[in-house]
């Protein structure tokens, strides 16, 4: 594996069984994750981008293990000698990984437990990591983490209820920071905030992967956020990566008619451009992941879908004519058709 | 006397809760009108007083909720009625509730009841309204519901809430809400509960409703991407304020109040290259700490002026034909008083 790689995820599934009555029949499977695949480099930002119950933060949660992968592989570059796979470890060793990856949530008002204060909240990992000995000294810790995030250390004993949405996600934030992990997955970190506290709050992830040298997995549906966030974007659909590439290609010039609708779907804060735009509505619904449609699962929703389509599944490749910029789209018309980005 | 070509006239309406923390202003002092057939965004951060403006118009203000002052003037062909004078229990605002203003919620799961299909939670409203039989109703009703482009409207008209999908609920809300034609549709955050695709396709459904039916819209988010898309006029509010009002291109390119201007050098844009967007200082004061005496945004401000802005409310001053702002930085005579 490159050694600049950090994270290399390989035809990763999450399956659901449905089961019915006590003796647990199986009714099917729900594909949540369907194989896939793709890698963050060091100090990178991917974004995954997809509307609800596409995957995405099943993906997230895969990769921390918080829930168990069906198959796949994940490599996880910890310590610059040997990648693991997450997968294949064992109780013990996942604590190990855990230090090295941690998670934000999108609510910060479920995610923190009311009933702790700030220096519990933020010093818990500390403690069960066995990273400080005494109080003092993780009073010490924790006030350094909370001017690290831009709160005043005087309201560690604080409880969440005391602050507001924003002030929450960046406690949120200091104690996936403590431990100083090299990953972070952010599941729509900032959907539940006001417009201007967002801003505050993604230009503070920026500082901080700037100066640790983090890496983020950022699940979001928002795709201005995600585009001002991230260098590389996964579009997911029902499961399954349907495109992939450098957030420029991906809002100039998509390879795949789902991107291109995600794109013409977007509100856009430019009065000016409205009457210019064609808005592309898309038929039907998202497809139920229990039941997908045969071929390619987009294709009843597809304004250009073939009969090609309705039979045959078609495969995540890369289409880049130069090499050094893999554009990966999952559709048998990508290098036939020209699909639509965001005009400028 | 009254203009008879807008259709709502808000006049300094103040909505104040009352609880033993003291009085909350939700909303304070809000003028507009709107005219049939046009559509208005109100747009601002949570707390802002958006959602009790919505209510105070259909008079659904929560009971340690009143409306202490303004006059909100509905014209119904020509006969006008302040909907303040009314008995937000009786039968006068009921036949305007549903009938001539219709409103559709955020939450589509918790705005139909679970219990009645949708079907007859439609007919309940034309057959209340329009004296029509059942069966009559129903016909309208699924009328109503292959207009909002449901599919298999005769199915789904005896659907419960939860057999249909999120996008579908909307529509059904949507179908709901316009079944007696209104002349005032108000929308209070209709797609921030959805996916982007179903927003598109809801906006572009209401879009297209208010056309063709020649409504006023009034659209209530936070959204500006959706303010943008859809609206003719905006007015912006901050803690139950409006602070600047005009027509879309006024706001969107030539924006003057600092905190417009803050909002929307804050949001990431889709179009255009990458640029470092730039958060507006602090955050909204909890309701109960709200500076009073002074300009109420002064503690976020980046032109704070001491010696003015911390000393007097700024009013409402307008700067161009149809934009109003309320900072003093626009105020001359002000300027004057203190130089």
């Amino acid at each position: 594996m490159d050694n600049n790689i950090l994270l290399n995820v390989n035809n990763l599934c999450k399956y659901f069984v449905r089961t019915k009555g006590f003796m647990r029949k199986v009714l099917g499977t729900v594909k949540a994750v369907d194989r896939i695949s793709f890698y963050i480099k060091k100090g990178e930002t991917l974004g995954l981008v997809g509307e609800s119950g596409c995957g995405k933060t099943t993906t997230g949660k895969c990769i921390l293990r918080a829930i168990e992968p069906t198959s796949g592989s994940i490599y996880f570059n910890m310590n610059e000698v040997n990648p693991v796979d997450i997968t294949s470890l064992d109780n013990h060793q996942i604590k190990e990984v855990h230090r090295h990856i941690r998670m934000i949530f999108q609510d910060p008002y479920s995610s923190l437990n009311p009933r702790m204060p700030v220096v519990d909240i933020v010093g818990e990992p500390l403690r069960i990591n066995r990273v400080v000995a005494k109080r003092g000294e993780l009073e010490e810790r924790v006030a350094g983490l909370l001017q690290m995030v831009q709160l005043d250390p005087a309201y560690m004993r604080r409880y969440p209820h005391a602050f507001s949405g924003g002030q929450r996600q960046r406690i949120a934030i200091a104690r996936a920071l403590a431990l100083q992990p090299e990953f972070i997955v952010a599941d729509e970190p900032v959907s539940a905030l006001d417009a201007s506290v967002q801003t505050q709050i993604l230009n503070l992830l920026e500082e901080l992967q700037e100066r640790f040298n983090l890496s983020y997995l950022f699940i979001a549906h928002n795709l201005a956020v995600v585009k001002y966030m991230c260098d590389r974007i996964a579009i997911m659909y029902v499961g399954k990566i349907v495109e992939l590439a450098d957030t420029e290609k991906i809002f100039s010039a998509p390879k795949h008619p789902y991107t291109e609708a995600l794109l013409s779907a977007a509100p856009n804060p430019e009065p000016r451009l409205r009457d210019k735009k064609r808005r592309i509505v898309l038929k039907g619904e998202v497809a139920d992941p229990a039941n997908p449609p045969s071929g390619c699962y987009f294709h009843p929703r597809c304004r250009y879908s073939r009969n090609i389509c309705r039979h045959e599944e078609p495969s995540l490749v890369n289409i880049a004519r130069d090499a050094d910029s893999a554009h990966y789209s999952a559709c048998h018309f990508s290098h036939k058709l020209k699909f639509a980005g965001v005009e400028h | 006397m009254q203009d008879n070509s807008s259709l709502l006239k808000v006049k300094d309406l103040r909505t104040y809760f009352f609880s033993r923390e003291g009085t909350l202003k939700a909303v304070d002092g809000i003028s507009f009108s709107i005219k049939r057939g046009k559509t208005m965004g109100i747009a601002g951060e949570s707390g802002c007083g958006k959602s009790v403006t919505a209510q105070s118009i259909l008079r659904l203000v929560p009971k340690n909720g009143r409306i202490v002052n303004g006059e909100i003037l509905l014209n119904l062909d020509g006969r006008v009625v302040d909907l303040i004078k009314l008995n937000p229990e009786g039968k006068k605002i009921r036949g305007i509730r549903g009938k001539e203003i219709s409103m559709i919620f955020q939450e589509p799961m918790t705005s139909f009841s679970p219990v009645y299909t949708v079907g007859d939670q439609i007919m309940e409203i034309i057959k209340l309204h329009q004296n029509s039989t059942p069966k009559e109703a129903r016909k309208r009703a699924i009328n109503m519901l292959k207009k909002v482009g449901m599919p298999n409207p005769f199915q789904t008209i005896d659907a419960y809430p939860f057999n249909l999908s999120g996008g579908m609920r909307q529509r059904a809300m949507v179908a709901m809400a316009l079944s007696c034609h209104p002349s005032l549709l108000i929308a209070d955050e209709p797609t921030t509960a959805v996916d982007v695709t179903i927003q598109a396709e809801v906006l572009e459904l209401i879009k297209g409703l208010q056309q063709q039916l020649n409504m006023a819209l009034i659209i209530i988010t936070h959204d500006l991407g959706v303010i943008a898309e859809l609206t003719d006029n905006v007015l912006i509010m901050y803690l139950g304020k409006d602070i600047e009002y005009g027509s879309v291109e006024q706001i969107f390119y030539n924006s003057k109040h600092p905190y417009t201007k803050g909002l929307l050098a804050s949001i990431p844009r889709i179009s255009g290259s990458k640029q470092k967007i730039k958060p507006i200082a602090g955050v909204v004061p909890s309701p109960y700490e709200v500076p009073t005496g002074c300009c109420l945004f002064r503690p976020r401000c980046s032109e704070f002026m001491s010696g003015i802005c911390d000393k007097k409310e700024p009013s409402l001053v307008e700067i161009e034909e149809g934009h109003q702002v309320r900072c003093f930085l626009y105020a001359k005579e002000t300027s004057s008083e203190h130089g």
